[in-house]
């Protein structure tokens, strides 16, 4: 039978050397990540898109020259979004881009939003578009669950 | 062999294999496993890249030593540790209503989301590691098969 304290220095090895060896191979490897997760708004600031949240979003959806891109799949913006708001699914980008740069100047203040805080496809359709040109390029991160918990208009 | 060693080797060998399949494409994928993570909403998001990073290589090292049965006992105690982590996380999530994958095996959306079978399938889990925990005898696996 093995002693209490002989067990809790196992486990302890067990972690800290798993911590150890983690650490280390992330290190070493060329995908690792940074031990730390930089927040999505650190993020979104130092690849030069500005991180907004709701009291903001409210105020660019009274400009008329601000353009509200719901980068939610076309099914979900055709049930409601954001008034104004083009359907630019993320995952549609490459199709769409070539006639949105048509249309749409490269000054244009855009804001792009998904579902909320756990979505990715906002901050994807941020970054391709400030690629593709598009110079000021605003990230709503609470996206249209925040929009709707806050009982703001929606557009069906 | 008698039973209880029979019924050790059969435990030791279904979740040392079981946790180091399940470490594979966490440790292949890491950015794609925090970003789970962070969905389940259960940790500060600075924590996050820390967690990812260590979770996968623990459960690698305790599969590998509980299929060698060396420190058995610890690894036995820490993969029930990590499994009742697992289902409190699952649970909380499905009762919140997070859409996210469980992020158990694959990674990158792969998979299903979590629902009440994925707890299901953890508390299966569970029983084994438990009834593993209670019958361990600390004796090498390679002892076992001598009987």
């Amino acid at each position: 039978m093995i002693s209490k304290k002989r067990l809790l220095v196992q486990v302890t090895l067990l972690l800290i050397g798993s911590l150890a060896l983690a650490l280390v191979g992330n290190g070493l490897r060329r995908d690792g990540i940074p031990v730390l997760r930089p927040s999505k708004e650190d993020l979104a600031l130092k690849s030069g898109i500005t991180p907004i949240h709701l009291d903001t979003a409210k105020l660019l959806m009274q400009n008329p020259k601000v353009l509200f891109l719901d980068a939610r799949p076309f099914n979900v913006w055709k049930r409601g979004r954001i008034p104004g708001a083009i359907s630019f699914p993320e995952e549609s980008h490459d199709s769409l881009i070539k006639a949105f740069k048509d249309t749409v100047p490269f000054d244009r203040p855009l804001v792009t939003y998904c579902s909320g805080e756990e979505c990715k496809a906002s901050e994807m359709l941020a970054i391709e578009l400030q690629k593709d040109g598009y110079k000021y390029i605003h990230l709503f991160f609470g996206g249209w669950v925040e929009w709707t918990q806050a009982n703001e208009k929606v557009e069906k | 062999m008698k039973l209880r060693d029979t019924l050790l080797l059969i435990t030791r060998l279904s979740l040392g294999i079981l946790f180091l399949y399940a470490s594979v494409d966490k440790i292949l994928n890491p950015s794609p496993f925090s970003d789970t993570v962070l969905n389940y909403h259960l940790l500060p998001e600075f924590s996050v890249n820390l967690f990812s990073i260590w979770l996968p290589v623990t459960e690698f090292v305790v599969g590998v030593f509980l299929i060698l049965g060396v420190w058995s006992k610890a690894a036995s105690g820490l993969i029930f540790a990590m499994l009742c982590m697992f289902l409190i996380a699952i649970i909380q999530g499905v009762a919140r209503g997070i859409d996210t994958h469980c992020g158990c095996f694959t990674q990158g959306g792969k998979g299903s989301p979590i629902s009440h079978w994925t707890i299901l399938r953890d508390v299966g889990f569970l029983a084994i590691s438990a009834l593993s925990l209670w019958i361990e005898t600390e004796r090498p696996t390679w002892k076992l098969f001598r009987g």
